[in-house]
């Protein structure tokens, strides 16, 4: 018996695992006609490359000691890998697009239910900050979706830009923006007021940070009433990017759009646009993405990029059950075994599933077996 | 259909009497039922009632579009949730209690608490060492049986710290119940969600005017 168990993997059996790849074709196919081409990066990289201002929680980290004692990293994002392969494998500034589909790695909290492994899938477009190609990758996200035919969906746009911008205006300490970031991120106007209560801020300054968590909701609302409380360019400039990243993308989407300025940059290496996508009745969002201008400078090459990741563990949870094509199985004699197994090739490239058994072959449980083990009925087959 | 979980007891009786006012209709629902799950008239909005400690679980994951709760167990459990209202009811604080005499600056302090997390971190804060067990119930002991220096518990009239010679050494934090809604709900079910809160967010300003 097998005991010891780690917390937070699953198997998959064949009809899970069938959901997935399936899942993961579709997506795949959708990725590259846009011209994301699939790229793979190492299952683990070194623990440094995750040390730097702004990174990724590196508790949740799963590491391991390779023989010379030095520390890595079991892939805990896809980004972070990602833009360091390209500022290291594509020198040149230009225009890049690609695609993934990887295993992340990320030590589950106990007791809640979460894996600590999972399957990704994401676009990354690099070179490129126009709000066009913001509009495209958030178009990306909701073409997935709907290959994927779910319904009843709904996409939120938010800007890293606008609250940034509004820090700049309250020289607050790091401990009292991170204490404001909980309140703004769980929409929680009572502490947020009590809190700033007790603080000296610049009135329009107060003003506005009460205003975010309840600033979402349709566009036009949003964005008239954000740009009335803006208190600089860079306040100013994040609801203007916006504003163009909604008119493209009305031209190339049918799904509801909704802003919501309350998000924040909960990996903290957006500096634009961030997005995410949910389905009604599916608890936890199914898209998540947005630009991040500032991270492939960490590696040597400063270079604007966009892009989102779906979970396809999650997203094959919330689909109908794949249903596996039925296979064919068939017994043959040590007569027929030659003509059988020449008769079974050709099946099978014409896309039937064949199964051959021995004489002695035991039989599928849940199968009907059929016999050809006379030369006479294997011929007609 | 828009799910609220909360924990029976007062708290869900003033709720449901809220909604019912405000034309919420629960024909199954009677303090007595021993069912769990109770639907409005119209289908709008179904109740299911589940340990208090449990609420925030339901709320993050979905299975419920919005929880009632006490700030005391979000402090505990700190899920990935919209916290919207403060509702006011069930109002408390979250104390530091012992014997008058104990001095809580001071390092390896042994602390009894059904709050594990909320006590290690206000004290980690401050910088002191903590030892923390993890009681399950009359607190209150544990300093009276020699097994930790203080406690950390809700205090709402103090009368049971009294009895037993302890007092609020410090309070950490006010509690009152609190509104929590589903990120994905919030935005997937606007429309309902939205006229709950405000419903909520009226009776809560009716009810405690001065606040």
């Amino acid at each position: 018996m097998v005991k010891n168990f780690p917390d937070g993997v699953r198997d998959l059996t064949s009809e899970d695992y069938q959901q997935v790849e399936e899942t993961a074709t579709t997506i795949r196919h959708l990725f590259q006609s846009y011209g994301y081409r699939s790229v793979q990066t190492p299952s683990f990289e070194a623990y440094d490359l995750y040390h730097f201002p702004g990174a990724p929680d590196r508790n949740a980290m799963l590491k391991c000691i390779d023989t010379s004692g030095r520390v890595l990293v079991l892939r805990p994002d896809a980004t972070v890998p990602l833009a360091r392969m390209v500022a290291m494998n594509y020198p040149q500034n230009e225009s890049l697009r690609f695609s993934y589909q990887t295993t992340i790695f990320r030590q589950a909290e106990a007791g809640l239910g979460d894996l600590s492994e999972w399957n990704q899938a994401g676009i990354e477009a690099f070179g490129d900050e126009s709000p066009e190609v913001d509009a495209e990758v958030v178009s990306i996200g909701v073409e997935a979706l709907l290959a994927l035919e779910l319904d009843n969906l709904h996409f939120d746009l938010g800007h890293a830009g606008y609250l940034a911008g509004l820090f700049e205006e309250l020289s607050l300490t790091e401990a009292q923006e991170k204490e404001l970031l909980g309140y703004i991120e769980s929409k929680n106007l009572p502490e947020l007021q009590r809190t700033i209560r007790t603080w000296d801020l610049p009135d329009n300054g107060a003003r506005a940070l009460l205003r975010l968590p309840q600033l979402y909701g349709t566009p036009e609302d949003v964005i008239e009433e954000a740009k009335s409380l803006c208190l600089n360019a860079q306040m100013n400039d994040a609801i203007q990017n916006l504003t163009q990243v909604v008119e493209n993308l009305k031209d190339l989407i049918d799904v509801p759009l909704q802003l919501d300025l309350g998000f924040t940059n909960r990996m903290h290496y957006y500096t634009g646009l961030i997005f995410k996508g949910y389905m009604q009745n599916a608890g936890s969002a199914l898209v998540s993405g947005g630009r991040y201008n500032d991270l492939s400078s960490q590696f040597g090459l400063s270079r604007p990029a966009c892009g989102f990741g779906l979970n396809l563990s999650y997203l094959s949870t919330l689909l109908p059950k794949a249903v596996a094509q039925t296979p064919v199985v068939v017994r043959y004699s040590n007569e027929t075994r030659k003509l059988v197994c020449k008769k079974a090739k050709e099946k099978r490239q014409n896309g039937s599933i064949v199964i051959t058994l021995s004489e002695s072959a035991t039989s599928p449980t849940d199968q009907e077996v059929l016999d050809l083990r006379n030369l006479e009925e294997a011929q007609k087959w | 259909m828009v799910k609220i979980a909360l924990a029976k007891g007062r708290l869900a009786e003033t709720a449901i009497d809220i909604l019912q006012a405000s034309g919420y209709v629960f024909p199954d629902y009677s303090k007595k039922s021993r069912k769990l799950v109770f639907e409005d008239e119209s289908k709008t909005i179904g109740l299911t009632f589940v340990k208090s400690m449990d609420v925030p679980i339901y709320v993050e994951k979905g299975a419920a579009d919005v929880g009632i709760v006490g700030k005391d167990i979000l402090m505990e459990i700190e899920p990935d949730v919209y916290e919207m209202l403060d509702l006011k009811m069930g109002a408390c604080r979250i104390c530091v209690a012992g014997f008058p005499e104990t001095k809580i600056r001071r390092q390896q302090l042994v602390i009894g608490s059904k709050y594990p997390n909320v006590a290690k971190k206000y004290f980690q804060k401050q910088g002191i060492k903590t030892e923390i067990l993890h009681l399950n119930g009359s607190v209150e002991l544990a300093p009276i049986m020699g097994l930790s220096d203080v406690i950390v518990d809700i205090v709402e009239s103090g009368k049971t710290l009294k009895e037993n010679g302890l007092v609020v050494l410090e309070e950490m934090h006010p509690i009152s119940a609190r509104l929590i809604v589903n990120k994905v709900s919030l935005k997937t079910k606007g429309t309902i969600v939205e006229s709950l809160i405000e419903t909520l967010r009226k009776e809560t300003l009716n009810r405690y005017e001065d606040c």
